[in-house]
């Protein structure tokens, strides 16, 4: 095929996607356009809803066109807002990332807090520059100092501050790792494994070895593979506590704390 | 006297009859519910049979190339907070307690088709251990991580009465609850997950042709009638499946599994459970179906 019949076949195909309304392509593009081919025919104008749907799965090229669309629309700031905490609340965040609308981020930081989900903290993460570290950073602390957020909400926000890297106080960790909730206690074990590695904060280790005899098995687990990256004397300790753990399967990975394996 | 007597003997064959339906009507209300079809409540029978239902619902590795992001221990999240709100205006995937020892089970007692108790057992199982692939691929416990979610997959096909999957189909190859396999260009490899079909493959290895067990698989992920459904049910054609005729957004996807396990708890029959489905969804036409269930 010569270049330009190539270019010309590849054309198509996006005209097709962008006719189709396909979205998240989580499959090869080929095999998308023979699911979908159907569909043209019923196809509408698209809305910026279908231009974001083609974020994901899509090849750059889908993607780039989609984002040249959606920039065309002198509304879209509006529909975005209006989306928020609709049904096309996860595609208005999605667009509001691919295009990075820091304009957004006050908005974004209102609506967060009334998202059960967390996505909007995804959101607000993908626009983030460095100069804005110490601001997210303080805000983010405060949120989960409040602790009014959903478990998922978070968790999200837990998960922030471990990626960006930043000293946390210990007994705020603390505090996270013995929370009621255990996706959040297992959330402080990966934001301790964070600070011990990232940052070299040996003393949360303590956090580790006191998460080996946590109420459930898996942030247990967690905790021992954890360890078990760690040179540190407390490893042997956990290796005892786990050989007499009470669940087979944490049992089953006590090796991997053997000082010398 | 004789109009009296026949009178009397009018009013109290009204009154009996009367009394015999509402006895009739109270005695029906409390001992079975009330379904559409025969079909349906035979449906229910077989799931709820024993004192105890389980249910597995496992989340897929779900990448999201080109970033960076992990999304299914978010979406873990969120299904497991509908789980647990109380059931106000709504039945089914609601009201459920967490095992203080489990961080991954859940239950809850509905009312079974025959009016009595059972107790729902549920285990809710997420792949990925944080939000960043590339941490995820250096981290020591994806590696466990994903082989827990693949392997109570496995045996969930053959020992609990409902399975669901709510993950990528990977071109065919899936489901997947490893970080993908990528390309030199750092994409997904379609090509090798084509050729090999790990996931199906470890479906069609786990299922029996006669399913004792489990009644109900649902694929919520890409292109799964197209993908998966066929296969499935020449493996197992008694066994009932819920697929995706298109691909499917992410949100969609979870909506979609919310419903189906809230019309299975609250024992819907079929108009309003593909009813429930097509409401899940924000795009038109791309509602899960269920196939061999009722």
């Amino acid at each position: 095929m010569s270049k330009e019949k190539s270019k010309s076949f590849k054309t198509k195909v996006a005209v097709l996607h962008s006719l189709l309304g396909t979205h998240r392509l989580l499959v090869p593009r080929t095999l998308a356009v023979s699911i979908g081919v159907f569909s043209v025919a019923f196809a509408g104008p698209a809305q910026w809803t279908d231009h974001a749907r083609r974020f994901t799965g899509e090849s750059q090229n889908i993607r780039s066109q989609a984002i040249s669309e959606l920039r065309k629309d002198p509304q879209l700031r509006e529909k975005l807002k209006r989306a928020l905490g609709t049904k096309d609340h996860f595609l208005a965040l999605d667009v509001i990332s691919a295009l990075r609308m820091r304009e957004m981020l006050p908005t974004l930081m209102q609506a967060a807090g009334k998202d059960p989900s967390g996505y909007v903290y995804h959101a607000i993460n993908s626009l983030l520059t460095p100069a804005d570290h110490a601001m997210i950073v303080r805000v983010y602390l405060q949120r989960l100092e409040k602790g009014s957020e959903s478990a998922a909400s978070r968790v999200a926000l837990i998960d922030s501050l471990a990626r960006l890297r930043v000293k946390l106080d210990f007994d705020f960790i603390e505090r996270l790792a013995s929370d009621h909730d255990p996706d959040i206690r297992s959330a402080a074990v990966s934001l301790a494994r964070s600070q011990v590695r990232k940052l070299g904060r040996k003393q949360c280790v303590r956090i580790l070895m006191n998460a080996v005899q946590d109420a459930v098995f898996q942030v247990r687990l967690q905790a021992i593979y954890a360890l078990s990256e760690l040179r540190v004397p407390d490893r042997a300790a956990a290796y005892e506590a786990c050989r007499r753990d009470l669940h087979p399967e944490v049992r089953l990975h006590c090796e991997i704390l053997r000082t010398d394996s | 006297m004789k109009r009296r007597l026949s009178f009397i003997a009018g009013a109290a064959a009204i009154c009996g009859a009367a009394l015999a339906l509402v006895i009739a009507v109270f005695s029906g209300r409390s001992s079975s519910f009330r379904f559409e079809s025969r079909e349906c409540k035979r449906t229910y029978e077989q799931l709820y049979q024993k004192p105890l239902a389980e249910f597995l619902v496992v989340f897929g590795y779900k990448d999201a190339r080109p970033e960076r992001f992990v999304g299914d221990r978010y979406e873990r999240l969120v299904f497991i907070q509908r789980l647990l709100a109380p059931c106000v205006e709504r039945s089914g995937a609601c009201g459920f307690s967490r095992d203080p020892a489990d961080a991954d089970a859940f239950t809850k007692v509905i009312t079974g088709p025959d009016g009595k108790p059972r107790q729902v057992r549920m285990r809710v199982i997420g792949a990925s251990v944080g939000p960043d692939d590339q941490e995820n691929r250096r981290d020591p416990f994806q590696k466990w991580k994903s082989h827990y979610a693949s392997e109570n997959f496995v045996a969930g096909l053959r020992s609990v009465e409902v399975v669901f999957y709510n993950g990528h189909s990977r071109a065919g190859g899936g489901p997947d609850f490893d970080p993908p396999l990528l390309t030199k260009g750092n994409e997904v490899d379609f090509v090798w997950y084509r050729k090999r079909e790990p996931g199906l493959n470890r479906i069609l290895g786990a299922l029996e042709p006669q399913v004792e067990t489990t009644r109900l698989l649902g694929l919520f992920s890409c292109a799964s009638s197209k993908l998966f459904l066929q296969k499935v049910q020449e493996r197992s054609p008694r066994l009932g499946v819920i697929t995706s005729p298109q691909l499917i957004y992410f949100a969609d996807a979870l909506e979609s599994s919310l419903s189906a396990l809230s019309s299975i708890l609250s024992m819907q029959c079929r108009s309003k459970f593909e009813e429930g489905l097509k409401k899940a969804e924000t795009q038109p036409a791309a509602e899960a179906r269920v196939s061999g269930f009722f």
